[in-house]
C-alpha cells in the first residue's frame, strides 16, 4: 500500500482529535463531578435521574411538612397542657368550695375562675404559623367569644375544620385538634338502621342537648328509608313547650350505607360523617356524629348520646355567675370539669401519639433521602480516582502522540537531500 | 545512423523529462490539496526507424500524462458520503434540541414542574401564608417560563434549520451549475486534444461536495461527463443543470425541481438530516411535550377551578392557569396580580388546604396512559437521547467507513511527496545524461570535422 504523507497527516489528526475528546469528556466529568450532561450521554440513566430528582423533591417536601407539623403539634401540645392546667386549677376551686369553710368569700373563687376561663379562651384563641391552634380551618376571627349580650360565650366560626398534611405519597396525616373535637358538644348516633326495612319506614330517636346557658332542649331524630341501603334523615331541636327553635325546619341529609359492610359511605352526598347544627337565637351549637350508626338485617335500634351538656367555656362562666350570686357549685358541674380534663389529657395522648408518628416518619424520609442521594450518585456520580487515572493515561497517550509527530511527520526523502 | 540523430534522442529526451518534472512539480504542489489525483508520466519508446537492414531506436516520448484515479472507491464514497452526513447532521441537531431541555439539571422542566406540585404541597400545610402563596406563583412562573423557553427555542431551531434547508438547496443549485460547466468545458478541452485531469479533479470534487449535500446516483459517460440525478430526478449533464426549490407541504420540508409539483425523495445527506428534524423529529417531541403540558393544565384547573380565593370578595370558578396556545403557558393574570386568588380551599375556610393536596397529589398520578406527568417526561427526554446517541453511533460508523475510505483513495491518488522526489532524482539524472550525450555527440561532430 501507497503512504502518502496526507494519510499519515489525516491519521493523525483523527488520532489526536480521538484523544483530545477522551481527555474533554474525563476532564468535565472531574470538574462537575457529574457523568451525565445530557440526556445522550446516557438516556436510561437520564430518565432515572428526572425520576430520582422528582423523588427527592418530593421526599424533601414531606420533610418540610412534617418539619412544619412537628412544629404546630408543639404549639398544640403546649396549649394543651396550659387548659388542662387551668382545668385541674379549676377542679382545685371546685374542691375547695367543698369545705363551707371555704364558702365565706365565693366573689374570689368567681375571679379565680374567671381569670382561668380568660386564659383557657386565650389559649384557645391562640395562633401559631397564621392558624389557630383549635379554629379548624376558619381563620375569618378569634373562633370564641362573648355573645353580644356578653351573657354566653359562643363558637364565633366553624371550628370543625380539620388540617391535613402529605407526609408521603399515600399517607394525609391530619395535624390539628379541631375546636369541636376538644371544646365542642358532640351527639354521637351508634346502632343500627334495619336494612330490609320496607320503604317509608321510619325509625324515631332522641336525646337531651342544652344551650350555653345549660337550659334543657330535646334533639329529635328520624330516619326514613327511601331506598336500598338509604335513608332520609331529618332532626328537630324542641324546646321544653314542645316548640321548634327553629323558624324553618333544617334541611333533610340523605344518608347512604355500604350494602356488604353496613358502614355508612356518605351523609347528603360528601364522605364526612359529621353534620354540624346551630340555632344561633337559641345559643345551641353541637355536632352530629353518625361514625357508629350502621345499617343491619338484625337492627339494634338507634342511640343517640351527647358527650357533654355545654362546652366548658360556657360551663366555667355559668360556675362563676353562679358563684357572683352565692350560688355554690353542683357535683354535675365538678364531674363536667374532671370530664373535661380527661378529655384534654386524652387529646395530649393522641397528639403525643401523632407527635411521635411524624418523628418516626421524618427518620424513615431522611433515610429515604439518603437512599435516594446514594442512588443519584451512582447514575450520575464519577468515580473521581478512575477519572485522573484514565486522563492520566490519554495525557500520556497524547505526549507520546505529539513526540512522534513531531519526529515523524516533517520528515521526508527532501530532508536528505 | 547519421551522427546527428544522437542530437535528435537527446533534445527528446530533455524535453520528455523536462515535461517529466514539470508533472512531478505539479504533483508536489497539489501534495496538501484533498481534492488532487496525482498525475503519472507514461513514457514510451518512440517508433524505431528501419534503415539499410538496421533498426535504430528513436529515444522517448510522452505517451500520456495519467490522473490516478480509482472509480469503485469515488463510488463507495458517493456511496456513504450521503449516510455520513445525513446522521453526523442528526447528531448536531438533535444535539441542539437536547440542550434546549436543559436536562438532566436543576434548570430542567422535570425539576419545575416537580417544584411547581411541591409548592402546592406546602401551601396545603399553611393555606393562608401569603409566602407560600407567592411560592407557588413563582413556581408555576418559572414553570410557565421554561415551557415557553423550550417552545420558542424549537420555534428558532425549526427556522434556523428551514434557512439552512433553503441555502443547501442554493448550494445544490449552484453545484450543479458549476458541474454543468466543468462538464462542457472537460468535454471541450479534450476535443482540443487540451489536458483536462485537473477539470475532472475538480468535477470529482463538486460531486462529492454534493453528496454531503443529499442523495445522488452518479454516471460517468464515454465523454467523462457527469450525469448526476438526485432523488430519482435528472439534475445534471454536460448541457443542462436543473434548478431546485424548497417545498413545505403540510409541515413537511421537502425540495422539488422549479416549477414541478412533485418533491424528490430524500433519503441522505444534510438535507435529508434537515428534513427529518424539521418535519419529524421536533413536531414530534413537541406534540408530546404539548400532551403532557396540556394534561397538566387540565387537571390543575379541574381542581383548582372548584376551590375558594382567599380574596374578599371570595371567589370560585377560577382557573389557575388561563391557557397553554401556540407554545405558550400563561398563568391567570389574577392569581399573578394577587397570589390571594390562588382557589385552594375546598369549604371556603382559609386555613382549608385540601385542594393545594389534591393538586401535589397530581405529580403522582397516572394522568397521561397509565404514566405519571414526569414519567411520561423523562420518556420524551430518554427518547430525544436515544435518538441523538443513535445518530452519533451511527455516525461514528459512517465515518469509520468514510475515513477508510478516504484512506484508500489517498493510498491510489494521494501525492507521496517521497515518490515525487525519488522521481525528481530519477528525472533529473535521466535528464543531465541526455545533456551529457549532447556533449559527446559535439564532441564527435568535432573530432571528425577536425579531421577533414
Amino acid at each position: 500500500m501507497r503512504i502518502t504523507e496526507t494519510m499519515m497527516q489525516t491519521s493523525y489528526l483523527s488520532n489526536l482529535n480521538s484523544v483530545k475528546e477522551k481527555m474533554a469528556i474525563l476532564q468535565k466529568q472531574i470538574v462537575t463531578g457529574k457523568k451525565i450532561e445530557k440526556p445522550s450521554d446516557s438516556p436510561v440513566g437520564t430518565s432515572r435521574l428526572i425520576r430520582i430528582s422528582d423523588q427527592l423533591g418530593q421526599t424533601q417536601s414531606y420533610l418540610n411538612n412534617i418539619d412544619n407539623s412537628l412544629s404546630f403539634l408543639d404549639e398544640t401540645t403546649f396549649a394543651l397542657q396550659t387548659i388542662q392546667t387551668e382545668a385541674l386549677t379549676v377542679l382545685g376551686k371546685l374542691t375547695d368550695l367543698e369545705n363551707p369553710l371555704n364558702q365565706t368569700d365565693l366573689n374570689l373563687y368567681a375571679d379565680t375562675i374567671d381569670n382561668s376561663l380568660k386564659l383557657i379562651m386565650d389559649v384557645a384563641n391562640s395562633q401559631t404559623d397564621g392558624k389557630y391552634i383549635f379554629g379548624g380551618t376558619d381563620f375569618a376571627e378569634n373562633p370564641y367569644g362573648y355573645s353580644n349580650d356578653n351573657l354566653s360565650i359562643d363558637f364565633k366560626t366553624d371550628v370543625s375544620g380539620e388540617i391535613s398534611v402529605k407526609t408521603s405519597s399515600t399517607t394525609l396525616q391530619k395535624i390539628n385538634v379541631t375546636g369541636t373535637e376538644l371544646f365542642g358538644t358532640i351527639v354521637s348516633m351508634s346502632g343500627s338502621l334495619d336494612e330490609l326495612a320496607v320503604n317509608g319506614t321510619i325509625t324515631n330517636a332522641s336525646t337531651s342537648v342544652y344551650d350555653s346557658f345549660g337550659n334543657q332542649f330535646t334533639l329529635e331524630t328520624s330516619y326514613e328509608k327511601t331506598a336500598d341501603n338509604t335513608f332520609q334523615f331529618t332532626y328537630d331541636i324542641k324546646d321544653s313547650n314542645g316548640d321548634s327553635v327553629f323558624t324553618t325546619p333544617p334541611a333533610s341529609q340523605e344518608i347512604i350505607f355500604d350494602q356488604t359492610t353496613g358502614r355508612i359511605v356518605s351523609v347528603n352526598g360528601t364522605s364526612s360523617t359529621t353534620i354540624s347544627v346551630s340555632a344561633p337565637d337559641s345559643n345551641i351549637n353541637f355536632t352530629m356524629n353518625f361514625d357508629a350508626l350502621k345499617e343491619s338485617e338484625t337492627p339494634a335500634g338507634i342511640v343517640t348520646s351527647a358527650n357533654q351538656q355545654t362546652d366548658i367555656f360556657n360551663l366555667l362562666k355559668g360556675i362563676s355567675d353562679n358563684l357572683r350570686n352565692g350560688i355554690l357549685p353542683t357535683p354535675e358541674q365538678k364531674d363536667a370539669v374532671e370530664a373535661f380534663n380527661s378529655h384534654v389529657l386524652s387529646t395530649l395522648s393522641n397528639v403525643g401519639n401523632v407527635t411521635n408518628q411524624l418523628t418516626s416518619l421524618q427518620s424513615m424520609l431522611n433515610q429515604q433521602m439518603l437512599d435516594l442521594q446514594q442512588s443519584e450518585q451512582n447514575v450520575n456520580g464519577v468515580d473521581v480516582e478512575k477519572a485522573i487515572i484514565d486522563l492520566q493515561n490519554q495525557d500520556y497517550m497524547l505526549q507520546l502522540s505529539n513526540q512522534l509527530a513531531s519526529m515523524i511527520l516533517p520528515m521526508s526523502l527532501m530532508d536528505y537531500l | 545512423m547519421a551522427l546527428t540523430k544522437i542530437f535528435d534522442i537527446s533534445n527528446r529526451t530533455l524535453t520528455a523529462y523536462r515535461r517529466a518534472l514539470e508533472v512531478t512539480s505539479h504533483n508536489i504542489a497539489n501534495a496538501a490539496n484533498p481534492y488532487y489525483s496525482r498525475q503519472r508520466v507514461i513514457f514510451e519508446s518512440d517508433i524505431s526507424d528501419l534503415n539499410r537492414g538496421f533498426v535504430w531506436g528513436n529515444g522517448v516520448k510522452i505517451r500520456d500524462v495519467q490522473r490516478v484515479r480509482d472509480f469503485l472507491i469515488d463510488m463507495q464514497i458517493r456511496a456513504a458520503n450521503p449516510k455520513l452526513y445525513d446522521s453526523s447532521k442528526q447528531s448536531t441537531l438533535i444535539g441542539q434540541v437536547e440542550t434546549i431541555f436543559s436536562e438532566p439539571s436543576d434548570l430542567g422542566l422535570s425539576n419545575l414542574i416537580s417544584q411547581f406540585f411541591t409548592s402546592f404541597q406546602e401551601l396545603s400545610v399553611t393555606p393562608n401564608s401569603s409566602a407560600l402563596r407567592t411560592s407557588v406563583v413563582n413556581a408555576a412562573t418559572n414553570l410557565s417560563a421554561k415551557v415557553n423557553s423550550i417552545n420558542s427555542s424549537l420555534a428558532t431551531t425549526k427556522t434556523d434549520i428551514r434557512n439552512e434547508f433553503k441555502s443547501d438547496v442554493d448550494q445544490i443549485n449552484s453545484i450543479l451549475q458549476e458541474l454543468q460547466t466543468v462538464n462542457a468545458q472537460q468535454f471541450d478541452f479534450n476535443y482540443k486534444g487540451a489536458p483536462i485531469n485537473d477539470l475532472l479533479d475538480k468535477r470529482d470534487a463538486l460531486i462529492e461536495e454534493l453528496s454531503s449535500l443529499v442523495n445522488v446516483t452518479v454516471t460517468i459517460d464515454s465523454n467523462n461527463n457527469a450525469v448526476v440525478s438526485i432523488g430519482g430526478a435528472f439534475a445534471v449533464d454536460r448541457l443542462y443543470a436543473a434548478k431546485f426549490e424548497m417545498v413545505e407541504t403540510n409541515g413537511k420540508l421537502s425540495m422539488q425541481l422549479e416549477g414541478s409539483n412533485a418533491p424528490i425523495v430524500l433519503s441522505g445527506g444534510e438535507l435529508n438530516a434537515l428534513s427529518d428534524v424539521y418535519s419529524n423529529k421536533i413536531p414530534e417531541y413537541q406534540q408530546k411535550l404539548d400532551e403532557i403540558i396540556n394534561q397538566l393544565v387540565n387537571s390543575v384547573n379541574e381542581i383548582h377551578s372548584t376551590g375558594f380565593t382567599l380574596t374578599n370578595p371570595q371567589q370560585t370558578g377560577i382557573n389557575f392557569f388561563e391557557a397553554y396556545s401556540n407554545g405558550s403557558l400563561t398563568i391567570n393574570p389574577d392569581i399573578v396580580r394577587d397570589p390571594n386568588n390562588i382557589a385552594v380551599s375546598s369549604d371556603g375556610t382559609e386555613g382549608n388546604g385540601d385542594l393545594a393536596n389534591s393538586i401535589a397529589e397530581l405529580n403522582n398520578a397516572e394522568l397521561l396512559n397509565g404514566s405519571t406527568l414526569i414519567d411520561s417526561y423523562s420518556s420524551l427526554m430518554s427518547n430525544i437521547g436515544n435518538e441523538k446517541s443513535l445518530a452519533d453511533n451511527f455516525s461514528e460508523a459512517n465515518q469509520l467507513v468514510i475515513d477508510q475510505l478516504q484512506t484508500q483513495k489517498l493510498s491510489v491518488s494521494g501525492v507521496s511527496v517521497d515518490e515525487e522526489m525519488t522521481n525528481v532524482l530519477k528525472f533529473q539524472r535521466t535528464y543531465e545524461a541526455a545533456a551529457k550525450l549532447i556533449t559527446v555527440a559535439d564532441e564527435l561532430l568535432q573530432t571528425l570535422i577536425n579531421m577533414v
